[in-house]
């Protein structure tokens, strides 16, 4: 078959009743979720893990999905509105957005925001679609010892993520890595830390952990810090949409938008984020309306929103090619996978025809239902961040306790889920970021395979690494992707930062 | 300022104690053999990692004196705080008590209702009002539709 039969396929597969459901309701609810103050995709992805596992994986993963940019576009919308941003890709977009909000272009802005997201999904989708197959191909080449070097520039890129200090993040995501040995030794068949407790002898569930250290932390930072619900601007349906000028003028932030996205959604870390700030950067560097950057420039939407949408879609790429997550919310996406043996890798596209191009397909279509349902809906989804804490908290408690309880029907489950609740909430307060330590749960028992059979290929010699040109390379990008990230990070927030 | 940079400190040495207690066990377990890893080894090389690194962290601390936690959450909690903080730990710990016990419908409204009042839902009739419909809906998701076997104790 060729890629557009796969494709046509796949549009068959995801538009099964069971599939277009899930990818709706993973929309409504990401975009509900999205718009909560404190709660991003991570979050909401994390709530609804152990709610996707209990379908099949392409069920799970179209519904995770949909979250995921469901959560992404709901940061947007309290960003414009409220100027909160929902997540951190969408902290720029609160500069010009909610100046367009002040000045009763509310309406334009959100348009603007989700026909950018559309566009740039489109073409993120679009890019994944071509060349993760051919590049899955040339993974094929890759041997132990490089998709070790691959794990490793992971570890150390996404041990920099959040946090005010980097010994923090490689802190958590070492300690992740530990968690992950905890259980019985898939090969020597050794209890590992168990301390003689039966449940732990299958190991500490990735879920549950995730879930208290995004959900239950996120209650009880509430319940500390309890906010003042938004109070959100009223949108009228005939306000949305852009005018000629803001039509003509935001054509080609989205396309540059949508292609810096592309680049950065391939660089390991926080991609969504750093493509955001760079496309803002890059838009006021260039626009002739310089004077307007800060105080209601079209651009400055239309741009980061591009960017940061399909910069998330272009992550996935490491993730399905490789195997190897390089961003939070594909190590997650990663997690699902695992709970249904379903392993992504170079072969996964040619085992999996069904699940990756139903995944496409449903990409698509959850694009599309994005764009649908948020341009007319808006205003009912801004609603939500309007909802007091104390009525919206209770329901993400009960949510996270049945939640962790499903993943394995234990109650140890949810025990765990409080433990790493507790522990979170403290950890956040001191400036340690969770997402490490999650990354390193999820990556653990992969780098520690990738280990063993490196070893095992090299003899026991790892210094034989340095012999293979490709690992070579990849290993020197470590220190080279850190420089680069820092200076252009700094230099990227700074300009943004003035505005 | 001060007692924030106090607690951070007692993090690191926390961390590094719980590190340094699993490196031995690891190494126990069996780092190499020949040519192959055993499995001790990333046990021993993470907590290693977080060892190294919490110490290398309360140094440079104490070195570029950095008295408070640069987290801009890093505020003190107040007594109130405190004890919304234990009411919530409260809740979300009877749950799995609770929920072999009496079932997962009940649990799931007390537990709710608890929640809500810990975070300072005034009144009475929103919190019971609201508990009554998350444990409803969450029967009518997870127990109706879904069938999931949920702990359903003496009650359902």
């Amino acid at each position: 078959m060729s890629g557009i039969e796969y494709l046509i396929h796949g549009f068959q597969i995801a538009l099964t009743p069971t599939n277009f459901l899930a990818n709706l309701v993973g929309v409504i609810l990401g975009t509900i979720v999205g718009v909560l103050p404190g709660l991003g995709p991570i979050e909401a992805m994390a709530i609804m893990l152990p709610i996707s596992i209990h379908y099949g994986p392409l069920v799970g993963l179209i519904m995770l999905a949909g979250v995921w940019y469901g959560a992404q576009y709901g940061g947007s919308t309290t960003s414009i509105l409220v100027n909160i941003p929902g997540e951190a890709s969408s902290v720029i977009t609160c500069v010009d957005g909610y100046q367009m909000t002040r000045k009763g272009r509310a309406g334009a802005a959100l348009a603007i925001s989700a026909i950018g997201s559309f566009v740039a999904g489109t073409i993120g989708i679009i890019l994944l679609q071509f060349f993760a197959p051919p590049l899955a191909k040339a993974a094929l080449s890759f041997g132990p010892p490089e998709y070790l070097a691959v794990m490793l520039l992971a570890f150390i890129a996404l041990s920099n993520l959040g946090g005010d200090n980097p010994l923090k993040g490689a802190m958590m995501i070492a300690l992740g890595a530990f968690i992950s040995t905890i259980g019985i030794d898939r090969i020597s068949g050794v209890h590992r830390f168990t301390m003689g407790i039966p449940d732990m002898m299958y190991g500490i569930n990735f879920v549950p952990v995730a879930v208290g250290l995004f959900g239950v932390a996120e209650v009880i930072r509430i319940a500390v810090d309890t906010y003042a619900p938004s109070t959100i601007k009223s949108v009228r349906f005939r306000e949305l949409y852009p005018n000629r000028e803001e039509t003509r003028r935001s054509i080609m932030p989205i396309i540059r938008g949508s292609f810096i996205g592309a680049f950065f959604g391939l660089l390991p870390g926080t991609p969504a984020v750093m493509a955001s700030f760079t496309s803002y950067s890059v838009e006021k560097s260039i626009s002739p309306r310089k004077e307007e950057f800060g105080h209601g420039a079209i651009e400055g939407v239309a741009g980061p929103e591009s960017a940061n949408n399909s910069a998330v879609i272009i992550a996935l790429v490491p993730l399905l090619c490789l195997g190897i997550p390089l961003a939070p919310v594909a190590a997650l996406l990663l997690a699902g996978l695992e709970m249904h043996n379903v392993t992504p890798g170079p072969l996964f596209i040619q085992e999996n025809p069904t699940i990756f191009w139903g995944f496409i397909a449903a990409m698509y279509l959850g694009n599309f239902l994005l764009l649908v349902l948020n341009l007319p809906l808006v205003g009912l989804f801004a609603r939500v961040a309007t909802l007091r804490p104390q009525v919206l908290m209770p329901i993400v408690g009960i949510l996270c306790l049945i939640g962790s309880y499903m993943t394995r029907m234990a109650l140890f489950d949810v025990y765990v889920m409080i433990g790493a609740g507790i522990v979170g909430f403290f950890l956040t307060r001191l400036g340690f970021s969770m997402i490490p330590l999650v990354i390193g749960m999820v990556l653990g028992n992969i780098l520690e395979d990738n280990l063993r059979v490196t070893a095992q290929w090299l003899n026991g010699d790892l210094s034989q690494l340095l012999h293979r040109p490709i690992t070579l390379v990849i290993l020197a990008l470590i220190p080279v992707y850190i420089i680069f990230i820092r200076m252009a990070g700094r230099k990227v927030f700074k300009n943004g930062g003035k505005d | 300022m001060k007692d924030i940079s106090k607690a951070e400190l007692v993090t690191y040495v926390v961390l590094c104690a719980v590190a340094a207690a699993v490196i031995i066990p690891s190494w126990k377990l069996g780092l190499e053999e020949k040519g192959e890893l055993g499995p001790g080894f990333l046990p021993f090389v993470s907590s290693l990692c977080v060892l190294v690194a919490g110490i290398l962290a309360v140094i440079l601390n104490l070195i570029k004196k950095q008295k408070g936690v640069l987290s801009a959450e890093a505020e003190k909690i107040d007594r109130k705080g405190w004890l919304r903080v234990l009411g919530i730990m409260i809740n979300f710990a009877l749950w799995p008590i609770l929920a072999g016990w009496i079932g997962y419908i009940i649990t799931s409204f007390l537990v709710s209702l608890g929640i809500a009042k810990s975070i300072g839902y005034q009144g009475l009739r929103g919190p019971i009002v609201l508990s009554i419909s998350v444990a409803f809906c969450i029967w009518l998701i997870f127990g109706f539709m879904f069938q999931l076997d949920l702990p359903a104790g003496f009650s359902f």
